[in-house]
């Protein structure tokens, strides 16, 4: 009888470990950045920057009213 | 301020200011640009991806670049200076420098059906029968790139395309000047570029609509950008835009000038605004 009772106490034992051994796996992925839930996506610009970079190539200069004899032509080559 | 000229990519490169082992560097810098995307050297690299439309070739980084480059422009000017005008300008008779070219009495060759271009990375592919010019950014790069190279003040002017470091006055096609104060000034136009084919004169601006060089009402348009390459790419798309440069200009915010074949000069609010004149009232 206390050979079955101790048996049932080790099974319920070993039960109780694994549960608490998952249970720490599932909050351990919640936990730690080296186990990812989302799938890794491939480091890149956001499109919002890309467009912003992409209206940049097309920024004004500055120009104003001469005042100094030309130093350099602009013409059609 | 000391200048320096010498000859490269068909027009004469002027720049001021510099020391010689800068100036060197520049003239060794046009130099390499031009064995690299020469339409008309056999063994440049752009010769290379040329003949080789159909399959998907590596290039260099630099060519690489360019051609991104090349691509986001066209996107920006929403279509308008495109990098594949190669064909259409074979087809109006510009196989070679353009001071070589001479009347010839057979017309323009059909223009060469559209086609498209994939870049990813180092990796570029034509599709067959599309044939690349890159001239559209690569001389305003060059000069953008040049310019980098002066320590102090100083500018770059290839062909009329000018870059400064520091305020620089420069004369205007049709007459004036006007103070440069930062970035560059680039003009655009048919009126060196051309020949006959056929009786019909052509030049080297693609309307990529038509495959055919443009009709416009300008003869030439100067355009300001905080870079060369905005700056000619500015000049470029206000020329092909037509009556509708100078706004599309003014919306993009760059300053522009145009001129007509009867040197009369139309100027976009954002220039006269950049000289102090009062906006029109419209």
């Amino acid at each position: 009888m206390a050979r079955r009772r101790a048996a049932v106490a080790k099974g319920v034992l070993a039960v109780f470990g694994t549960c608490a051994f998952v249970v720490a796996m599932v909050f351990a992925r919640d936990s730690y950045a080296g186990h990812p839930k989302q799938p890794a996506s491939a480091l890149a610009a956001s499109p919002r920057f890309v467009r912003i970079v992409r209206r940049n190539l097309l920024q004004a200069g500055v120009v104003a009213p001469a005042q100094a004899p030309p130093g350099a032509a602009t013409a059609v080559s | 301020m000391s200048d320096h000229r010498f000859t490269a990519m068909g027009c004469e490169v002027l720049v001021g200011g510099g020391t010689r082992s800068e100036r060197a560097a520049i003239e060794r810098l046009f130099a390499e640009r031009e064995a690299v995307f020469s339409r008309f050297v056999p063994g440049s690299e752009l010769a290379r991806v040329n003949a080789s439309a159909g399959r998907v070739i590596m290039v260099s980084p630099l060519f690489a670049q360019t051609l991104r480059i090349a691509l986001d422009a066209a996107e920006e000017t929403e279509g308008s200076v495109v990098p594949t005008v190669g064909g259409a300008l074979e087809a109006a008779g510009y196989t070679r420098d353009s001071a070589a070219l001479e009347p010839d009495p057979a017309p323009a060759a059909p223009a060469p059906a559209a086609g498209s271009v994939f870049a990813l990375g180092r990796f570029v592919g034509l599709d067959a029968g599309v044939t690349l010019d890159l001239n559209g950014v690569v001389k305003a790069l060059a000069v953008d790139d040049a310019v980098a190279l002066i320590g102090g003040e100083g500018f770059v002017s290839a062909g009329g395309d000018v870059a400064t470091r520091g305020e620089l006055t420069v004369a205007l096609p049709g007459g004036g000047a006007v103070a440069l104060r930062e970035g560059a000034l680039a003009t655009s136009g048919s009126t060196k570029r051309w020949w006959l084919r056929g009786g019909r004169v052509q030049h080297h601006l693609i309307d990529p609509r038509t495959s055919r060089p443009a009709a416009t009402p300008w003869s030439q348009v100067t355009a300001c950008g905080a870079t060369c390459l905005a700056a000619d790419i500015g000049a470029k798309a206000g020329f092909l835009q037509g009556e509708h440069g100078p706004a599309w200009l003014d919306r993009k915010g760059i300053p522009a000038r145009f001129l007509t074949a009867d040197d009369e000069i139309t100027v976009n609010a954002a220039w006269r605004s950049s000289m102090g004149e009062a906006a029109r009232c419209i």
